[in-house]
């Protein structure tokens, strides 16, 4: 509407004219598939039409339905989907050879099949066979008088190349991380682990986006009853989409209602080696650049690859550093509020008359205060994920620094409530796995809440109970607690690193095939010459 | 949880632990000390030396009815009906026990900390977080056990560590206490001390767990602890001064000056106080739970978790609002009931041996 028209319509009240509202109707027509699949068949049109059919070809642009002639008269047509494929291994290596070649009359079949000079080439009888492939990436080609598909891998949409960690960053170690892409990720793997032994299989997830997820696991070493439960629970799935590791894990984990996760989400390929090589199977989702481990008990989620990499005394302190990081960030504030409510005969009287005097001005109770401040610093933390780079960082100081000065100058906080989130903070950011650090932040938060109102009767009963129902719950299998309790002849555990040549067992509480990761001597050349050892 | 499966060593000495050491933290010492005076803890010694032979007498009647529990070797020896009432009474005792373990825990943290807060509050507590872990069954129930039973073992030997500064070693002295026949009720009441060791017989089987070595064991750790905590409240507070504490081992610890940081210590035993009762209700309950289930062959024991729930909840709110005569009474006969407890149990023993005998030469 143009301005003289909208003036003319203001000065003669003249009402503005009003679109119809769209409504969103019920569904209406078949929701079912179109057509059956079956047999691939030896007329030309049946396939044709049936693959139109299937992707809805001419409406969906995406799809490239190309027919042409063979040399000796014969109708063919190749189905792929734009962007999912390399043009140049189809127009050279495909389309080029079938259309210039001169077939004779006999074994139709076989000839194509040598025509096409793709290296992964395979001849499928089923529709649904053509149809995945289309799917996936590959080119199909169908053949008049022939009642074979052939699936020609043509792969070649863009993706992301292999990265950096940038959750479980290390200083010593390899430093490649997993990318969205199954294959990528499956080579990552394969390439620390060069074993025949170690086994992919695929099982399609998602009835509508039939994801591909790999479950993986080294065949002779892995518990073949813990292989067959995942591949159970992953092939029992059944929804329309499921798309990444983290979906995936919701599915097939034990204890939905846990707050500690258990399942290792990892995104370094020397992590998942470490974990096949002990025994666990690991699950590699289409989509996501994580890969799932299990079973994993709490001390497992705790470890960081680089570990093993470290010298066993600085690894040791490492982990020290980062138990006591655990401790700090599950505990420091609810044993603040229950200590400043409670319990205050426990602090010296100097110390009490200055945590008094910062109070004497803040309205808050200890908790709300404890409560108002993880929660600000929980939207800092938010906020700097979700704003791009350099501003999330500005946030975070923003945030902690000068919001944190206001509201103790507008005596809203008392200061040493700042210092002791800010010590549960950067505690928490120790913890190397991102789902456990979200567990114990929740705990943290439970842990507050019963201080504030009960002291150490509070959080005395949190503990206990957190603990104990850790502890007893169990993952495919496998105890939360696991190799300690139950205990197991396994030395690693939370603090202790050893070093390499001390790691002679697998954690037996997964009973894989063989305990014995090496010989007690596996540092051949400490012995005399001469000597022998007993394997 | 209706899977009784087979426990380790840790699981055993962990359960022996967690039902035994609370109690350190109750009344339980200002009472002994109270009763026998200075004679204390050679009677607890003699207490736990007596019920180290308890526990091997009943290792040797489960070996003689092999893959049965104390409740049903009952019934193979007095004969179904019989054993049944004596599993029955068994197991209503272990409901007042657990009932009046609990009130005491509930009547302590009012008296230390929430003066004004109502006890249900507390007892709500215990028993919630205790039905939560219940519902994993016993596995989960010896695993929790085993997760706390050796930080509460090190905060145990730490009270005593730090009380040490106060010790007075004249008050060691006169050794004889008040003579022989006090001292000897001492012995008998010393061995309700111990009394969690026929439920935890009432639930595990010798063919499964290696009971013998691991019992030994967590009996041991058990017996060690309660001597030496009877050893160091006489040291510090004296045979005369003992009436009247309430808190047993924190109480220890109350007067002490730590360090500059912190001052006083007291407020966290205080909270492996809260740890351990939590833990110990929960096997004291879990297990009279089991108890009930066993004598009454009732399969799905999750169903009789609410119930008992209730009935000790009942319970231990009676507790509260008692006379003193009435808790003087079930004071004097929940220290004197575990040596009863025992010696019913010895009376199976020895009938099951001479039926066996019997049965051997018939």
């Amino acid at each position: 509407m143009g301005l003289f028209s909208k003036i003319k319509q203001v000065l003669l009240f003249q009402p503005t004219e009003r679109k119809e509202k769209f409504i969103l109707p019920p569904y209406e027509g078949n929701s079912e598939s179109v057509s059956e699949s079956g047999k691939v068949s030896a007329k030309y049109e049946k396939n044709l039409t049936w693959m139109k059919s299937r992707f809805s070809v001419p409406q969906n642009n995406d799809i490239v339905l190309r027919e042409f002639t063979l040399k000796n008269g014969a109708r063919a047509f190749l189905v792929h989907i734009d962007g999912m494929v390399r043009s140049v291994t189809v127009n050279e290596f495909i389309l080029k050879p079938l259309m210039l070649t001169e077939f004779s009359g006999k074994n139709l079949k076989q000839q194509v099949a040598d025509t096409i000079q793709i290296n992964s080439m395979k001849q499928k009888e089923r529709m649904a066979d053509a149809e995945s492939g289309v799917l996936i990436g590959d080119t199909v080609v169908f053949v008049e008088g022939v009642n074979a598909v052939y699936v020609c891998e043509t792969k070649g949409f863009d993706k992301r190349s292999v990265g950096k960690p940038e959750n479980e960053s290390s200083i010593k170690g390899a430093q490649e991380a997993f990318s969205e892409s199954i294959r990528t990720n499956t080579t990552l793997i394969r390439r620390i682990v060069r074993s025949p032994n170690l086994v992919t299989e695929f099982i399609q997830i998602g009835t509508i986006n039939r994801n591909p997820c790999g479950v993986m696991y080294l065949k002779g070493l892995a518990n073949p009853a813990l292989v067959e439960e995942v591949k159970r629970r992953i092939g029992s799935l059944s929804s329309d989409f499921l798309y990444g590791s983290g979906m995936v894990e919701q599915m097939i984990e034990d204890g939905p209602l846990r707050l500690l996760p258990n399942l290792l989400s990892t995104e370094r390929p020397d992590a998942v080696a470490h974990h096949l090589c002990q025994g666990r199977v690991a699950v590699v989702v289409e989509g996501t650049p994580q890969v799932l481990v299990m079973p994993v008990g709490i001390s497992n989620l705790i470890k960081s690859p680089e570990d093993a990499q470290m010298r066993w005394q600085y690894a040791t302190l490492t982990r020290l550093t980062r138990a006591l990081a655990i401790l700090l960030s599950a505990l420091l504030p609810g044993f603040f509020v229950a200590i400043v409510n409670f319990h205050r005969g426990m602090i010296p009287t100097e110390l009490l008359i200055a945590i008094a005097k910062t109070q004497e001005n803040v309205p808050l109770p200890a908790m709300v205060e404890m409560l108002l401040m993880e929660f600000s610093f929980e939207l800092i933390r938010e906020a700097g994920i979700r704003v791009p780079g350099v501003i999330g960082g500005t946030i975070g100081i923003v945030g902690g620094l000068i919001l944190g000065q206001a509201a103790v100058a507008a005596n809203l906080i008392s200061p040493l409530t700042i210092i002791v989130i800010a010590v549960t903070g950067i505690s928490s950011f120790a913890i190397t796995d991102f789902s456990f650090a979200f567990g114990m932040r929740i705990v943290r938060v439970l842990f507050i809440i019963l201080a504030g109102l009960f002291g150490f009767f509070g959080l005395g009963i949190g503990i206990a109970a957190v603990m104990a129902l850790t502890c007893a719950q169990q993952t495919f299998g496998v105890g939360e607690f696991s190799p300690k309790i139950p205990k197991t002849n396994f030395k690693s555990f939370f603090v202790y690193a050893p070093p390499p040549w001390k790691k002679e067992l697998r954690p037996d509480d997964l009973n894989p095939a063989h305990l014995h990761n090496q010989p007690k001597i596996s540092r051949r050349w400490i012995l005399k010459k001469g000597e022998k050892h007993e394997q | 949880m209706n899977n009784e499966s087979a426990l380790g060593g840790r699981e055993i000495k962990g359960l022996l632990c967690m039902a035994i050491l609370p109690k350190l933290f109750f009344s339980l010492l200002p009472d002994g000390v109270g009763a026998v005076g200075t004679a204390v803890w050679y009677t607890q010694l003699l207490s736990f030396g007596f019920s180290l032979l308890f526990l091997f007498a009943m290792l040797h009647l489960m070996s003689l009815y092999p893959g049965q529990t104390l409740p049903k070797i009952f019934q193979s020896v007095l004969g179904k009906g019989f054993g049944m009432v004596l599993g029955t009474l068994f197991y209503l005792y272990f409901v007042a026990y657990t009932a009046d373990h609990l009130g005491e825990a509930v009547q302590l943290i009012k008296i230390y900390n929430f003066p004004t807060t109502p006890f249900w509050v507390f007892t709500v507590g215990f028993l919630f977080v205790a039905w939560l872990i219940c519902r994993y069954g016993l596995k989960g129930v010896a695993k929790s056990a085993s997760l706390f039973f050796v930080p509460v073992l090190i905060a145990v030997f730490a009270a005593l560590a730090i009380g040490s500064k106060q010790y007075d070693w004249n008050l060691f002295f006169p050794a004889g206490g008040y003579g022989f026949i006090r001292s000897g009720m001492g012995v008998l009441g010393g061995l309700s001390v111990y009394v969690d060791l026929i439920l935890i017989l009432s639930v595990v089987t010798t063919e499964k767990t290696n009971l013998k070595t691991f019992g030994f064991r967590g009996m041991l750790l058990c017996g060690g602890a309660v001597v030496l905590s009877f050893l160091g409240y006489l040291l510090t507070f004296g045979y005369r001064s003992s009436q009247g504490k309430t808190v047993g081992l924190v109480e220890i610890v109350q007067n002490v000056y730590f360090n500059q940081l912190f001052q006083r210590m007291e407020a966290v035993f205080f909270l492996v106080m809260v740890i351990a009762v939590t833990m110990g209700t929960c096997i004291w309950f879990y297990l009279t739970v089991s108890l009930y289930s066993t004598i009454y062959e009732i399969k799905e024991k999750r169903e009789l978790l609410l119930p008992n729930l209730l009935m000790i909840f009942a319970l231990a709110t009676v507790s509260q609002v008692q006379t003193k005569e009435f808790s003087q009474t079930a004071a004097i006969l929940f220290r004197y009931s575990g040596g009863v407890l025992f010696l019913c149990c010895i009376l199976v023993w020895l009938l099951g041996m001479v039926r066996k005998k019997v049965k051997k030469h018939g």
